[in-house]
């Protein structure tokens, strides 16, 4: 039986891997340009990776790799940038560092944590910065999941055209996503370490039935957390 | 018995710290991002729907377009939905109508301070289709 954080390698892995292809699909539809060759190469190499418990070097070279694509990606295209993949990778890059610096599992994955909680409650303050607390007012989650359920056949555009409809729900849904990323600062500590973890697949939950984004990226990043 | 933890919390909140801070200072610089995804509050949004025999389905669902473009104001549409709608459509047009009614709409809702939201949609393409097998 594999340890926990051969699980959350695993997590992290597949989220990166599955961010990658995604995020190239929509990239060549877009006609952005994709290292393909490079794409090609990434993806196999990353079972290599949960396997490199006691090889941190062959992680080192995979995530030296992954950041070289996703630096030229970048670069191409400097306007856009795909959070899902720089998530994974980032918390990959900490536990590689961690590990190369003879960190135990366990330490290594208090950084990885820490930064987990760090990306969700940067994305509170991104929209505190960038709206105020208008944010928190439930317009924006009203167009939204009213636009979602256009789109939208069966049982769940009955559930999406109720939230809509309701400008207190909006408000509470909104008011619980700023909640649920600021609290994500209970990722830094172990005792609530999976509260935090809790609250955010709870938000990414609520997400997929009312806005049918299945950003199963972060999901399985946020589930590594709570391993 | 918990074991005391090995990592010293001051070391887990600098890191926590430094992203944090790194992010609202230097934005979409790699490692660091501000995850600006619905960051800006707006009243209104615009969606691609497509019908199939008048009941929405994925586009990718479809295949054998005939049909026409409509001129419908896309200038809420999200450019690179539109571009890959046209271009799907393009890329498998058909010389013979399809058996299924396809109409393709931009909606947009909007949310008033109070009141329900009102959802407006303008047809963009017609014709037929048939579905993938």
């Amino acid at each position: 039986m594999r340890d926990r954080w051969t699980w959350a390698r695993a997590a992290l892995a597949l989220s990166l891997g599955l961010s990658w292809l995604v995020n190239t699909r929509m990239a060549q539809a877009a006609g952005r340009p994709v290292p393909l060759v490079l794409s090609a190469l990434f993806v196999p190499l990353l079972p290599a990776f949960v396997l490199a418990r006691r090889r941190p070097w062959a992680g080192a070279a995979l995530l030296a790799l992954a950041w070289g694509l996703q630096l030229a990606v970048n670069a191409a295209d400097p306007a856009h940038i795909d959070h899902s993949t720089v998530m994974p990778l980032l918390v990959l890059a900490a536990w590689t560092v961690a590990r190369l610096f003879r960190r135990e599992e366990e330490e290594a994955w208090d950084y990885c944590c820490a930064l987990i909680g760090a990306m969700y409650f940067t994305a509170a303050v991104t929209k505190l910065r960038e709206s105020g607390l208008a944010w928190a007012d439930g317009r924006l989650l009203r167009v939204l999941v009213a636009s979602e359920a256009v789109n939208t056949a069966g049982p769940l555009r009955g559930l999406r055209e109720l939230f809509a409809a309701s400008p207190w729900a909006a408000r509470v849904g909104s008011v619980a996503t700023l909640g649920i990323e600021l609290g994500a600062v209970a990722l830094v500590f172990r005792p609530t370490r999976r509260w935090g973890a809790a609250g955010l697949l709870a938000m990414h939950a609520m997400i997929l039935a009312l806005m049918g984004i299945d950003w199963q990226f972060f999901s399985l990043v946020v589930a590594a957390a709570a391993l | 018995m918990r074991l005391p933890s090995p990592t010293p919390l001051s070391a887990r909140l600098a890191l926590f710290l430094i992203y944090v801070a790194g992010s609202a200072f230097l934005g979409e610089r790699l490692p660091f991002s501000r995850f600006s995804m619905f960051s800006q509050t707006q009243d209104r949004a615009s969606v691609l729907n497509v019908l199939a025999d008048g009941r929405p389905v994925d586009l990718r669902d479809l295949e054998g377009f005939r049909g026409g473009f409509l001129a419908a104001d896309r200038s809420f549409l999200n450019p690179w939905l539109a571009q890959e709608f046209e271009s799907y459509v393009r890329g498998s047009a058909a010389a013979q109508d399809g058996p299924v009614a396809v109409e393709a709409r931009v909606c947009t809702c909007e949310a008033p301070p109070a009141g329900p939201v009102r959802t407006d949609c303008r047809t963009l393409w017609k014709g037929t289709a048939r579905r993938r097998a």
